[in-house]
């Protein structure tokens, strides 16, 4: 299965591994193949996609999490 | 709001809110035209399920395909671009009821269209949900008054059965429907209006209607108006049917109007030919039929241990030119148990309203009927059968002899007392004394064109000076003989008193 990263900033191979075993772990099964992409959109954190499933930890998308919560208390 | 307030709110706020960090599923938008999405990914989605395409727009998943997931959009979706992510939701098109939905009007999606707060849900009304079952269900055994003496005496509606109303444009079919309606005040019937690709002028006409009448006590409107996409506008009778649900599970008689289907199916045609959905007759897709018998048979009634509820259906379905051997005509005749059939050359020669009593028919709210009224209609299709004959013939030949000139007038008579304004509602005893009247021959004095002031000041006096004979009648049991000679007394008396309104030649 396809794995994409997502990250606003490249990442470094530190980074690269925590992020390989977390999937890893999660997933033992799987066979790590996986490409890094660039999105400045994501203002930090990362996305993480394998297959058809997406990680969503960026700040774009908290920010917009934030955004509904505050519409919905209003 | 102060502003340091604000601030320590807001980070409330945010330090109370948890981030969301499950997976989710979700899809690229490959293509978007017509309200019609192509997505890639959404794997696991659901048919039927809602999806969402961010900016609080959502989308309902119709098409699964092998690389593609076909989704029509249920809102304007201006912001939406290709290469964009929407995820799944989970969630399974409802529409939220409570109580409160009375006297409102709604959108499919149950936003609501008259300005006033939003509805807060009781339950959550699933618009896709299978039938009630046989064990369920019992058979037709109470009267639904629609107040129009000739489908209340000819083509009975009862509770829980599914009437079609069908005709050209312009020949009354919204009259009959809204006229039903407004006999519904002191019935116990909830009703629930669902207009489909109407004009939002005729919506706008029906509401002050309703209001005028103090309808909107028992009744609820769900439009998908012509402005609205095809996507909602196929979904508006669901979440009729699922409003009526509402309240049939709890133990209510509810009458659910579809104003039209035919716009409807052609809602849907237009939904499954932009989803390239392969079409058949008249370019309707090959489930044309399922869309309208899955909802039909949603209208049904329950027995006693079931809560005893019930829905009605009036389906309306206009017809181009009197051509009830069209795709979507003939179908919507089939699924249901009877129809009301229009026709406009009735309604030019004032006929009002313009119901061809000899190809309506009612499958089965005969077994509804008050006796009462059995007893008075059974003699009037003959009457109106035996004139109708007459009438053609007559046509040839000017001199009559007297058996049949009488046969005619007696016919004529029978004919008038059926018209009857739309907006004015009559009570069953009441129509049941003016149909008694005409078929017993004591109209045969009364001027043809006097007949429906004849009605109107019989009417008066009986409300007034005969209570108790109406009361009688209401029962529901079989008019004795003393009854039945009680009521005629009472009418030829009403005559001697208008003398004014006999034929003038006697």
């Amino acid at each position: 299965m396809k794995i994409t990263v997502t990250t606003a900033e490249k990442l470094n191979a530190n980074q690269l591994k925590t992020i390989k075993s977390a999937i890893s772990k999660k997933h033992p099964k799987l066979k790590l193949d996986i490409h890094e992409k660039l999105d400045e959109n994501l203002i930090g954190g990362l996305q993480i996609m394998i297959g058809s499933k997406m990680y969503d930890a960026s700040v774009k998308n908290k920010l917009a999490e934030i955004k509904t919560q505050l519409i919905k208390l209003n | 709001m102060k502003k340091t307030n604000f601030i320590s709110n807001f980070s409330k706020t945010v330090d109370a809110h948890e981030f969301d960090l499950s997976a989710n599923s979700v899809g690229k938008i490959k293509s978007y035209g017509d309200g019609v999405l192509k997505v890639s990914g959404l794997d696991d989605a659901q048919a039927g399920e809602l999806i969402d395409l961010g900016n609080d727009q959502t989308g309902l998943v119709l098409n699964l395909e092998e690389d593609e997931v076909g989704i029509v959009s249920l809102s304007q979706s201006q912001s939406l671009s290709a290469g964009q992510t929407v995820k799944r939701t989970g969630k399974i098109l409802s529409i939220a009821a409570s109580d409160k939905i009375i006297g409102r009007i709604v959108d499919p999606l149950g936003n609501p269209l008259d300005g006033k707060e939003k509805i807060t849900a009781d339950k959550q009304m699933l618009l896709e949900q299978i039938a009630p079952g046989v064990m369920s269900r019992e058979s037709v055994n109470q009267p639904l008054q629609t107040g129009i003496k000739a489908v209340d005496a000819m083509i009975p509606i009862g509770r829980g059965q599914r009437e079609l109303i069908i005709g050209d444009r312009q020949t009354g079919k919204t009259a009959v429907a809204l006229g039903t309606i407004l006999n519904q005040h002191d019935q116990d019937v909830i009703c629930i209006y669902v207009s489909i690709g109407q004009k939002r002028s005729s919506l706008a006409q029906i509401t002050e209607i309703l209001e005028k009448n103090n309808a909107f006590d028992y009744t609820c409107i769900v439009s998908a108006s012509a402005s609205e996409s095809a996507a909602v506008q196929f979904l508006a009778p669901y979440a009729g049917v699922a409003v009526a649900e509402y309240f049939l599970n709890k133990g209510k008689d509810v009458l659910v109007i579809y104003d039209d289907l035919s716009k409807h199916a052609q809602a849907y045609r237009e939904v499954s030919l932009l989803l390239r959905r392969p079409s058949g007759r008249e370019a309707y897709p090959g489930d044309v039929f399922y869309l309208h018998s899955r909802l039909l048979e949603r209208a049904c009634k329950l027995n006693k241990n079931h809560g005893g509820g019930s829905i009605t259906a009036l389906p309306i379905i206009e017809t181009q030119a009197n051509d009830v051997s069209a795709y979507i005509p003939t179908n919507v005749i089939s699924i249901t148990d009877g129809q009301i059939y229009l026709e406009s050359d009735l309604f030019n020669a004032g006929m009002k309203p313009a119901i061809n009593v000899g190809l309506s028919v009612s499958r089965v709210g005969s077994s509804a009927q008050i006796k009462p009224m059995k007893q008075v209609a059974g003699s009037m299709k003959l009457d109106l059968a035996q004139f109708r004959d007459l009438q053609a013939f007559a046509q040839f030949s000017s001199d009559l002899d007297a058996k049949t000139k009488e046969q005619l007038d007696r016919g004529q008579r029978v004919n008038e007392v059926l018209k009857q304004g739309w907006d004015k509602p009559l009570k069953v005893e009441e129509q049941i004394t003016i149909i008694f009247a005409a078929v017993n021959g004591l109209l045969d004095q009364i001027d043809l064109k006097n007949i429906v002031k004849w009605e109107e000041l019989f009417l008066d006096f009986l409300r007034s000076s005969h209570k108790q004979l109406l009361k009688n009648i209401v029962k529901g049991e079989k008019l004795s003989e003393t009854e039945v000679d009680d009521l005629k007394k009472v009418i030829e008396s009403f005559n001697k008193l208008h003398p004014e309104l006999t034929l003038k030649t006697q």
